[in-house]
């Protein structure tokens, strides 16, 4: 085999994972995910006292919805469950939202701040990825 | 029929794995292993094949084994979910690998 059928068919393999795992989705649902994830950041570290403790659970609604909106269209595509790199990614994404609920958590009154601007750049890559402009990584897609 | 599992056919690049020769086969089995199961409809949709066309190529993979296919009531309808068998992602994984080394081999011969 050639150099380009081989890198034309390994271009085509890696087109096919990708688009069963984070298949393109409508840019208004994009845009709904993506304020869900940073809404949820940064809501995290916000308030006290009751106050927090409300917010916390707000906040976790809302990064579950940012997770099951994507997921829920995917499922009304045909595409059932994780595979491979897209697995892989979904777990760092669980492990940094735990990490961040549990720093937004214990915050004190001084980190709310750096919480909203950590909301706004999760936003803005929570829907790079979700359009498929972002990779894990952050490779672009070509 | 010789099969391959990543350990290549004879009289072809090594590594390289006969049932993904055809593009449509490589795209389908591709595109499973990014997801647990996926519908028949919607691999149709995306390797933009008929019914029967891809029935066919679902066929080859399901005999030797790649592809596993199951009937799941949906209402009143039954759908039909396609999904990599182990031995199917081992194979695409030794076929790409191949590929790669392929590029790669090409690429450091360039360079030289």
């Amino acid at each position: 085999m050639d150099e380009t059928t081989a890198r034309d068919q390994a271009d085509e393999a890696l087109r096919a994972v990708r688009a069963a795992s984070r298949p393109s989705l409508p840019r208004p649902l994009c845009a709904t995910a993506a304020l869900c994830a940073g809404a949820g950041v940064a809501l995290l570290a916000q308030g006290s006292g009751v106050a927090k403790v409300v917010t916390l659970v707000l906040a976790l609604a809302l990064l579950a919805a940012a997770h099951l909106i994507p997921s829920t269209a995917r499922r009304r595509r045909g595409l059932h469950g994780y595979r491979g790199g897209a697995r892989t990614e979904n777990t760092t994404f669980l492990l940094c939202a735990l990490v961040l609920v549990v720093v937004g958590g214990t915050a004190t009154a001084a980190l709310a701040a750096i919480f909203v601007g950590l909301g706004v750049a999760v936003a803005v890559a929570w829907y790079a990825m979700l359009r498929g402009v972002l990779v894990a990584g952050g490779r672009t897609r070509s | 029929m010789t099969t391959t599992t990543g350990g290549g056919t004879p009289g072809t690049d090594p590594g390289l794995d006969d049932v993904f020769s055809n593009t449509v086969r490589l795209r389908l089995c591709a595109y499973l292993s990014g997801c647990e199961e996926a519908d028949f409809q919607a691999v149709q949709d995306y390797c933009g094949l008929t019914q029967p066309t891809l029935s066919k190529n679902v066929t080859v993979l399901a005999d030797r084994g790649y592809v596993a296919v199951a009937k799941v009531a949906s209402g009143r309808y039954t759908r039909t979910r396609l999904r990599l068998t182990d031995d199917g992602r081992v194979a695409l994984d030794g076929h790409v690998a191949a590929l790669q080394a392929i590029v790669g081999q090409a690429r450091a011969q360039h360079d030289a």
